[in-house]
């Protein structure tokens, strides 16, 4: 059982999100045994997955299992099914409710939303109109959170309940001397006894511990852990008491200067994880490159480097039929990253008006969710190079796939990478792409002059020429089109999971010693 | 069934619960079925029931019924027994114990006072120092409720639950204006299949009342006897029951008029515009009856129960057998009883009959006892005088006592009083209202000297320890002239209601 260790799953995923979705993908394919493991509680959580396409049998949350509710049947809770006293009365708001007794508030029912209209939460107020407690419903129908205020109306108490309504944890706000937040975590008759640990770190150490136990959900073979985010997970995973197989995956450049790969101070993701590089069993590169640069580095301390790339083509988009040229929408650009400074859309918005110049009818598109308000700074950008006809922002979108079929021409001109995920799908999609020649990645998946373009971070004129030459030659961008399809079965599912399954057997050697 | 409401029952308990022991025997001997009916929560009720003789069916507590534990029989609980896993270091210690991860604290396991080693509750802590949760363990054995704490460490949410951990209400605490709490809404989880919501305990007192009355039946007699706790809900039940409110006190307070005096704001409403809703007020003498009729006319009928009926004859005890100039104190220690003069009066008498003694049964506020002891310590009686708590039997204490000295200015009826005429004690009492002359006779039973006269109350003592005649022609009128506190005249009494 190989565990692939996250800190949440959200609906706006990172790349990191989606390797795992298709890393977890193509295990169950292959049928070794995976699932994904996460620790941060959402009420949301099984919307998520599910929408995501995780079965919940290869799903391992931190407050399921400890709720016992990582199977839960789906139970649609409406406002019907809600016991308030009919003597009560009710009054609209919204789609939600306000209950009275005795001309006092005493209940609010919210719904989720318009489109989804189960109860998502009660409200209990006391007749003095203070609210008291907020109990939370699980999508799949039972209440699995209670929230309750204090009397200066702090939030001290949080009650997380199995579905058969007993207490399973209870998690305590308090404050130290300086004021400063402590969370103490309270576990109750988990195998008839009751915990308290004095942080979410020394609880997930000890649910880490009993996950690898459980027989009922590892089965009997040797147990590992891909640590897929190593700065929130990597404490808890070094500090167990079972010593299992355990790896570090790189989702990024693990280095802040990539012009000093030997001295350059540590991505701070991974500079704990690696400052301790002889507790792990190995480090996982995404790319040829950085494993020559993890090797060149780390290579002394004889800790296994290897090498699998985190984006996998699926058979089905391998197997798809290619769309002719002629149907993608002519001169369209696209660009699909999260709107970030280090993704620099700034540099391809000052790249533009050059663009224009040249090829007047050329659209560029944005698909992503902003960090920082960094869609601020881009509107602005927008604004002064008056380029607003040609250029918009969606948001993020989750069917990337039809953005991919439709443009002719993908840009990526980051300062840093890992392995772009997008940059494999656009390319299994047949879109060529132009992306900028730095660590890791671009020059990996794209293969310059056949299926796209590499350019230099930070030369904003070159990256305008790169743009104008393959959307004036229609002729060589249809040929790359046609390259790019051939050249992503590099990462087809039968080449990722060769190399997945050295990582496994290592895991089974190492196990069996 | 006659259902006697009071507050709680305790280790300690003042006169109110004594005249409710005694008429829970008074009842259970006679055949009467009668249940006392307390609202406080009480980890180590079931315990302290046991200690006063009382079994499972003398006692509905609003909890247990609530939780349905009323006849729950579990077994004693000890550290060993908690859920704490091995990884944990448990201390040593006879009042309570520390858990330990390594050298962080996780908690403290505190035992039931007067058990050994019986868990009573768990405090945890986090990593400041600041308590996180109460978990509190019933005598009986099962976790009978959790304690939420603010970040101001105040306790503002508590949930209680059944043995098998199904929880039955929630309580929710606000901030008053004095930084109190105020407890500002209950909710009863799936009572008969709905939750019921109550801005108060008292609110919840009564529909617990009124459940209780329809759970036996209807039309059950309910005697609200303390009164700051069970007059409103008694008298807000809306199910069928005979309604009495028992009188355990001067119903005007200490400092007025006893005659002319305001009457005590808790009856205000009882005998005015609520007097529709009570069947009549109980008082235990005919003293007390009569003053009171005049002062509120015919509003609720008056009924007298005597509330310190003698149960056994005890074997006579002379008083040449008896310790030499014992004298003996029952009841609480206050202002209104005197203490502070009955010590001053005895150091007068202490100088004239030297080998007199004073014991004091019985408890006061922790302020009032150390200003008695001070001032014990200051008039050179530590010797003579001695503080001896509260005792639950005092047979023993009775039947060494030579004479009963009581310096009080108010009462409804002393328990004590009437407990040493069984015993054969004489008494010296100032005339106060009420009590002392429905069972003292001057020269027949003891003295009855005018409320306040130091002087004369000395010079009996002094007089009646210094002629043991005298003390056992007293005695023996004591143990002679019980008729008006007999239990069967009592239980007659009582048959007035069943009559109503």
């Amino acid at each position: 059982m190989l565990f692939f260790l996250n800190d949440n799953i959200q609906r706006n995923k990172s790349g990191i999100e989606h390797a795992q979705i298709k890393r977890l993908h193509l295990f169950e394919k292959y049928h070794q045994p995976a699932k994904i493991v996460t620790r941060q509680y959402s009420n949301e959580l099984h919307l998520v997955t599910a929408e995501a396409g995780i079965d919940d049998r290869n799903f391992i949350n931190l407050f399921d299992y400890f709720q016992e509710a990582c199977e839960v049947p789906q139970r649609n809770i409406r406002i019907k099914d809600i016991p308030v006293n009919p003597h009560w009365d009710r009054k609209a708001d919204g789609i939600n409710y306000n209950y009275y007794q005795n001309g006092k508030r005493i209940l609010y029912i919210r719904r989720r939303s318009d489109t989804d209209r189960r109860v998502i939460n009660i409200q209990y107020f006391d007749h003095y109109g203070k609210l008291l407690k907020v109990s939370w419903f699980d999508s799949r129908g039972f209440i699995s959170v209670e929230q309750l205020y204090d009397w200066d109306g702090k939030m001290a108490t949080e009650n997380y309940y199995r579905p058969d309504g007993t207490l399973a944890i209870q998690l305590a706000h308090q404050q130290d001397k300086r004021g400063k937040e402590i969370k103490t975590y309270h576990l109750f008759n988990y195998h008839g006894r009751d915990y308290q640990f004095s942080g979410f770190d020394q609880l997930t150490r000890f649910f880490l511990d009993e996950l690898v136990a459980d027989k009922q959900i590892c089965g009997e073979g040797p147990v590992g852990f891909v640590v897929d985010r190593v700065y929130e997970l990597g404490w808890a995973v070094l500090h167990m008491k079972h010593r299992v197989f355990r790896v570090l995956q790189l989702h990024n450049d693990h280095v802040n200067n990539p012009d000093d790969m030997l001295h350059s101070t540590l991505n701070y993701n991974y500079d704990w994880g690696l400052k301790h590089l002889q507790d792990w069993d190995g480090v996982i590169a995404l790319t040829p490159q950085q494993q020559e640069d993890l090797q060149d580095r780390f290579g002394k301390f004889g800790v296994k480097i290897y090498r699998i790339p985190g984006p996998i083509v699926p058979a089905a988009v391998i197997n798809k039929r290619h769309v002719p040229f002629k149907k993608r929408t002519k001169k369209q650009v696209v660009m699909v990253a999260r709107l970030s400074p280090e993704k620099q859309q700034d540099h391809l918005l000052k790249a533009w008006p050059q663009v224009l110049a040249a090829v007047p009818d050329a659209k560029l598109d944005f698909w992503g969710y902003a960090n920082d308000d960094f869609d601020k700074t881009l509107n602005k950008i927008v604004k002064e190079e008056a380029i607003n006809s040609s250029v918009t922002f969606h948001g993020y979108t989750d069917d990337v796939n039809s953005v991919y079929e439709d443009a002719q021409l993908l840009i990526l001109p980051s300062r840093a990478e890992g392995l772009p995920l997008s940059l494999v799908e656009a390319q299994s999609h047949g879109l060529p792409i132009i992306a900028n020649d730095i660590k890791y990645g671009p020059s990996d998946v794209v293969i310059d002059q056949q299926d796209g373009l590499l350019t230099k971070n930070g030369d904003i004129d070159g990256l305008a020429q790169a743009i104008v030459r393959l959307l004036q030659d229609q002729e060589r961008l249809a040929q790359m089109s046609e390259n790019a399809y051939a050249d992503s079965e590099r990462y087809s599912e039968p080449n990722v999971m060769k190399l997945w399954n050295e990582l496994v057997a290592d895991m089974k050697e190492k196990g069996e010693e | 069934m006659y259902f006697f409401v009071n507050q709680y029952l305790l280790s300690s308990n003042s006169s109110v619960e004594h005249a409710e022991l005694k008429r829970l025997a008074l009842f259970k001997k006679h055949g009467g079925e009668a249940k006392l009916v307390t609202r406080d929560f009480d980890l180590v009720l079931h315990d302290t029931i046991k200690k006063f003789g009382l079994t499972n069916d003398q006692i509905v507590n609003m909890y247990d019924f609530f939780a349905n534990t009323t006849d729950y029989q579990g077994e004693k609980l000890h550290t060993e027994d908690l859920p704490l896993p091995i990884n944990y270091q448990v201390g040593t210690g006879n009042n309570y114990r520390e858990v330990k991860d390594g050298d962080r604290l996780v908690c403290e396991v505190h035992f039931a006072a007067g058990t050994i080693g019986q868990v009573n509750h768990v405090d945890y802590f986090d990593i400041a120092g600041n308590k996180t949760l109460r978990q509190q363990y019933d005598i009986r054995g099962f976790k009978a409720a959790d304690e939420f704490f603010g970040e101001d460490g105040q306790e503002y949410y508590a949930r209680y639950y059944r043995p098998d951990g199904e929880t039955y209400l929630e309580r929710y605490f606000v901030k008053s204006v004095e930084n109190t709490p105020i407890n500002s809404l209950n909710v009863l989880r799936n009572y008969q299949g709905q939750d019921r919501f109550f801005d108060s305990l008292e609110d919840l007192f009564i529909f617990f009342l009124d459940e209780l009355n329809k759970a036996n039946g209807e039309d059950n007699v309910f005697i609200a006897d303390q009164p700051a706790v069970a007059i409103k809900p008694v008298q807000s039940m809306m199910t069928k029951a005979k309604k009495f409110l028992w009188l355990p006190m001067n119903q005007v307070n200490d400092g007025q008029d006893l005659i002319n005096g305001p009457l005590n704001p808790m009856l205000q409403g009882p005998v005015t515009t609520d007097a529709d809703k009570w069947d009549g007020v109980i008082v235990m003498t005919a003293k007390q009856a009569e003053i009171l009729q005049q002062q509120i006319h015919n509003a609720v009928p008056i009924y007298v129960i005597n509330g310190v009926h003698v149960l056994a004859n005890y074997a006579r005890i002379n008083e040449a057998d008896r310790t030499p100039g014992q004298l003996i104190y029952v009841g609480r220690l206050a202002e209104d009883k005197q203490t502070s003069q009955l010590i001053n009066m005895f150091a007068q008498i202490h100088q004239q009959v030297p080998e007199s003694k004073l014991t004091f049964y019985g408890y006061g506020t922790g302020e009032d006892m150390d200003n008695y002891k001070k001032q014990v310590k200051i008039l050179g009686l530590d010797e003579a005088i001695e503080f001896a708590g509260y005792q639950i039997s005092l047979d023993e204490a009775y039947d060494q006592a030579q004479l009963f000295v009581d310096a009080s200015r108010i009462d409804a009826q002393p328990l004590a009083m009437g407990e040493a005429l069984n015993h054969g004690v004489p008494v010296v009492s100032y005339d106060y209202l009420y009590g002392p002359r429905e069972m003292v006779t001057s020269g027949k039973n003891g003295e009855i000297i005018p409320l306040n006269n130091q002087g004369q109350f000395i010079q009996t003592v002094v007089k009646l320890l210094q002629d043991q005649d005298k003390l056992q022609s007293l005695s023996t009128g004591a143990y002679d002239n019980l008729d008006e506190l007999a239990e069967e005249k009592t239980w007659k009494q009582w048959q007035q209601l069943s009559a109503i």
